[in-house]
């Protein structure tokens, strides 16, 4: 049942899942979000769960930093950003939420947001009540399995992201931001070559540490070199192998590595 | 629970040197792991699932990676380092784990561990054994919603971290390191202000992406500028708030 989920790339424009009340058995994400082999009336369970399914339009608060926490939220479609404001009033972009990825999971143990997420295009999310998901746990363990997964999941990801983050160049930086997003990509069933940046070069230059200025050059270069195309947004990578080199994907380990094998010969 | 544990001892230079079970990342997984008898005793918690106080010496390794999962680990004393081998043969480090913190999480998906873990000096672990869970007749339910909320509080960590290494200077990322260890020390209850650097300053130059010469010279720049002083691995905070200035985070 999971697996070869081919679903079209955000950003395709139109057909957008557009109907708030879809229930979960006809949600594209169905196989990331819910556990595997899930019954009839376990599904109809989940959509007491689920409390609401809203759209964010850009630049939509979902929920600021220090507010209690309540919900967990599952990204539809679009992307959102979470971010803290430092000491000096600035903001620091602490992460970005791509379909099928769960915000908010860092709330469950502090019973508040430690910060702030916001859409950064039109969005839709699911919102699940967080007690009414522990009440349901004890009735469906396949829902507190699956949630584990999903939370091991962001772990590795996280991890996989400050072991290339660890590195000296800003070049390498912009590498490794660009596969760890292929990556994640890739885990959901969309294209790793073929992707929308939903995150504006200053959302992405203040996550990596990198001058605004910077992360453009870089994208000129990357471009000239023909590691990728850059079309506003959207980013096709055309050389893999060569961006994971640049990455220092030497340091990933068998399940995160993107081998070029896997792509499908229509994206390369 | 503290009945159920042990009195904490006191290291060489009578500082506390290990984790008090109430600020463990374990400690909330105790009240499902003890069986309480009719009398209404608590009795020690489910042999076979927690075994306590394992000790690794400095060097030993935990686990290695491509290993099956079989237990999570919470750091009881001492410290450790989780790295992985580049290609060149060189050790990556990822990450450091300190007293109370939990290690093995990223695990549970895939059911194998993707860095190895080393001990930074002579420590010990308490371990939850995952194959003794299912016969051992726990709530699995509860056991999972707890499993629920460590996970979550390991993302928090996470996060802080990338805060970390995503400081654009040298200088921005060891003084956030500092503040960062300073605050995970902080919270399991350990001093914050002048406590003891158990990695190398290989180890923070690798996980800092940083040349050894840079730290090294950064520490003693910061100890010019009276923000901290450092003899050996011993390191205090002298200027705590020029350092979050400098570091720009609130950590």
């Amino acid at each position: 049942m999971a697996g070869n989920v081919k679903l079209s790339v955000a950003g395709s424009g139109g057909g957008a899942v557009a109907d708030k009340r879809i229930a979960c058995q006809d949600c594209t994400l169905f196989q990331l979000c819910l556990p595997l082999g899930i019954g009839e009336d376990e599904l109809a369970l989940l959509d007491e769960v689920i409390t609401a399914r809203r759209s964010l339009k850009r630049g939509e608060m979902l929920f600021r930093g220090g507010a209690p926490f309540h919900a967990i939220y599952a990204v539809r479609s679009g992307s959102l950003k979470t971010y803290t404001i430092m000491q000096d009033g600035r903001e620091q972009v602490t992460g970005f939420y791509l379909p099928g990825e769960l915000v908010a999971l860092d709330a469950i143990s502090l019973g508040r947001h430690p910060s702030s997420a916001k859409a950064l295009e039109s969005s839709s999310i699911c919102e699940f009540s967080f007690q009414d998901f522990e009440r349901m746990g004890a009735r469906v363990p396949g829902l507190q399995r699956q949630m584990l997964r999903v939370m091991s999941r962001e772990l590795l990801n996280d991890e996989l992201l400050l072991l290339l983050l660890g590195k000296k160049s800003a070049e390498e930086r912009l590498a490794a931001f660009l596969l760890s997003l292929a990556i994640r990509f890739r885990q959901r069933g969309f294209s790793a070559t073929d992707y929308n940046l939903s995150m504006s070069r200053s959302d992405i230059g203040n996550y990596l540490g990198l001058a605004v200025e910077t992360v453009s050059r870089l994208f000129t270069r990357f471009q000239q070199d023909g590691l990728l195309r850059v079309e506003r947004r959207r980013i096709r990578i055309h050389d893999i192998d060569r961006l994971s080199l640049l990455a220092g994907d030497t340091a990933l380990s068998g399940s995160q590595r993107i081998d070029s094998a896997e792509v499908p010969q229509g994206e390369r | 629970m503290p009945e159920q544990c042990s009195p904490t001892p006191a290291g060489k230079h009578g500082t506390k040197t290990e984790v008090a079970c109430e600020e463990c990342g374990l400690f909330g997984f105790l009240r499902l792991l003890t069986v309480i008898d009719p009398q209404g005793e608590r009795s020690e918690p489910l042999a076979g699932v927690l075994s306590r106080r394992t000790r690794i010496p400095k060097g030993e390794t935990l686990y290695r990676h491509g290993q099956q999962l079989q237990a999570v680990y919470a750091v009881k004393s001492g410290a450790f380092k989780s790295y992985t081998l580049l290609d060149t043969g060189e050790e990556q480090v990822t990450s450091f784990h300190f007293p109370g913190e939990l290690i093995g999480l990223d695990a549970l998906k895939g059911n194998r561990h993707q860095y190895t873990v080393k001990a930074l000096e002579d420590s010990s672990v308490c371990q939850l054994q995952f194959r003794e869970l299912e016969r051992s007749g726990v709530r699995l339910a509860e056991f999972r919603e707890q499993m629920i909320k460590a996970m979550s509080e390991k993302i928090g960590e996470q996060s802080r971290l990338l805060l970390v290494s995503s400081r654009p200077s040298a200088e921005e990322r060891l003084a956030a390191f500092v503040l960062n260890v300073s605050r995970r020390l902080e919270v399991r209850g350990f001093p914050s202000e002048a406590f003891r650097l158990a990695m190398s300053r290989q180890d923070i130059a690798s996980y800092l992406g940083l040349a050894v010469e840079t730290v090294s010279r950064m520490f003693k720049r910061f100890q010019a500028d009276g923000l901290l002083s450092v003899s050996g691995k011993q390191l205090r905070i002298l200027n705590r708030s020029a350092l979050q200035l400098l570091a720009k985070v609130r950590d």
